[in-house]
């Protein structure tokens, strides 16, 4: 299905950082100010509880 | 001509939607499903995710995935209550082609710890089970289903599965999500082969298809086989794709085939290319299926039913339930579950447990143990 590019736009934007944000938590980049500002997102449990 | 859409399940998840970005660009991806109740976590949804969500449901390619309704509670718990207040407002603002929970209860101590496991096939379980869909239906307004759960305590379960899953649906004309990794766990635990299991099934109300990968635990059954269990941890196995194509053509209300995997095996490139391989897969086995749509079932309520003001209760199921998950999320091993099992209330119940595959009693602990705390 076609998605206008303005929401894959946001999207991309959205995920890019925040997986950054997700390495400099880690400690590959201690900007501390900048990591938390960002708003970090969990993994998701959906199915898989086997 | 009723189309099949290839989708994926797709959450507030950083990993998954990594891996799905280059699909989304690509607009292979023909439908979303979203596991609306786990945002419980978050204050406010991103504007972006919203925004993504809302172009699936404008398009009417959006289909509602709860994971933590525990439908088989015996007690009627506040939290039921508010995930269905949660799914109505939902509905108001996203508009999803159909909503669908899983099989079982969650073993969990709150609403948001556990798993789901097996509860036994009786007329009080059916009543409790149909008033709670009934609830759901009521909710959303759209087609309700239930997907079938992959684990089992017996190989008796195992057959009565789909039969029983066909008499919950059948009262609000709801659907069948046939989960076919949770079908490869039960063929592969219980030496049991698809022809055997598929005909057990209700095909004709399977609207959607689910794939994943899984894993092997180190128990063995009685074979010498290891355990396979579904923790959508790993790319789709070479036999749930053969599964998957032999199955479509026995489905004429099928619509939707999902992939799912968790967003935590989803943290390296190589996972993410994995991923977008099998999406690919699927979908090109979806494109070359000899799918006959023969089937019309819009699968929305054919009468109105009358819900009574309290929601039906159990509650001497609900202290079974308490007690095995205690046993469950506690025993220090096999014989100990097994010793405090027979001074439960489940001891010549219905539960049956003096007949649980022992190697399948380990699993089920394994499983309570490994999400009692929820998705830390």
């Amino acid at each position: 299905m076609k998605i206008s590019k303005t929401v894959l736009q946001a999207l991309a934007v959205a995920v890019i950082v925040t997986s950054v944000a997700a390495c400099t938590a880690d400690g590959v980049n201690p900007e501390k100010e900048k990591t938390a500002k960002t708003k970090h997102m969990d993994p998701c449990p959906a199915c898989g509880m086997g | 001509m009723q189309k099949i859409f290839t989708s994926v399940a797709c959450n507030l998840d950083t990993n998954i939607l990594l891996a799905a970005l280059p699909l989304f660009e690509q607009d292979k991806i023909q439908a979303l499903e979203w596991s609306f109740d786990t945002l419980f976590k978050y204050e406010e949804i991103p504007d972006w995710f919203t925004d993504l969500v809302l172009e699936f449901s404008k398009n009417n390619r959006l289909i509602g995935h709860g994971v933590y309704f525990s439908l088989f509670s015996g007690k009627w718990l506040p939290s039921q209550q508010e995930w269905l207040e949660k799914l109505k407002i939902f509905t108001l603002k996203f508009r999803f082609d159909h909503i669908t929970e899983h099989f079982g209860f969650m073993t969990g101590s709150d609403f948001h710890k556990g798993a789901p496991i097996s509860i036994p096939f009786t007329p009080v379980t059916l009543a409790l089970g149909k008033d709670r869909l009934n609830r759901i239906q009521d909710a959303c307004q759209c087609p309700v289903g239930l997907e079938n759960l992959a684990f089992s305590y017996s190989i008796e379960e195992v057959r009565k599965h789909g039969n029983f899953l066909d008499q919950l649906t059948d009262e609000i004309n709801g659907f069948i999500i046939l989960d076919l990794h949770n079908l490869y766990c039960q063929i592969h635990n219980f030496d049991i082969t698809f022809k055997d299991i598929i005909h057990l099934y209700p095909v004709e109300k399977v609207r959607e298809i689910h794939i994943s990968g899984g894993s092997w635990d180190e128990r063995l059954i009685g074979n010498g086989k290891q355990v396979r269990r579904d923790t959508h941890d790993q790319a789709v196995p070479q036999e749930v794709f053969e599964l998957l194509i032999n199955t479509i053509p026995l489905c004429p209300n099928l619509k939707y085939v999902v992939l799912e995997q968790l967003g935590t095996a989803l943290g390296s490139a190589e996972s993410r290319i994995m991923y977008q391989e099998d999406f690919l897969r699927m979908d090109a086995i979806v494109k070359g299926a000899e799918f006959n749509a023969s089937g019309h079932n819009t699968f929305m309520p054919l009468y109105k039913t009358n819900l009574q003001a309290t929601p039906l209760e159990d509650l001497n199921l609900y202290k079974q339930q308490q007690q095995l998950s205690q046993i469950l999320e506690t025993a220090v091993d096999l014989h100990q579950a097994q010793k405090l099992l027979s001074l439960s209330d489940l001891r010549n119940s219905a539960w049956n447990v003096e007949n649980w595959e022992p190697y399948m009693l380990e699993t089920a602990m394994s499983i309570a143990q490994k999400w009692k705390n929820g998705f830390d």
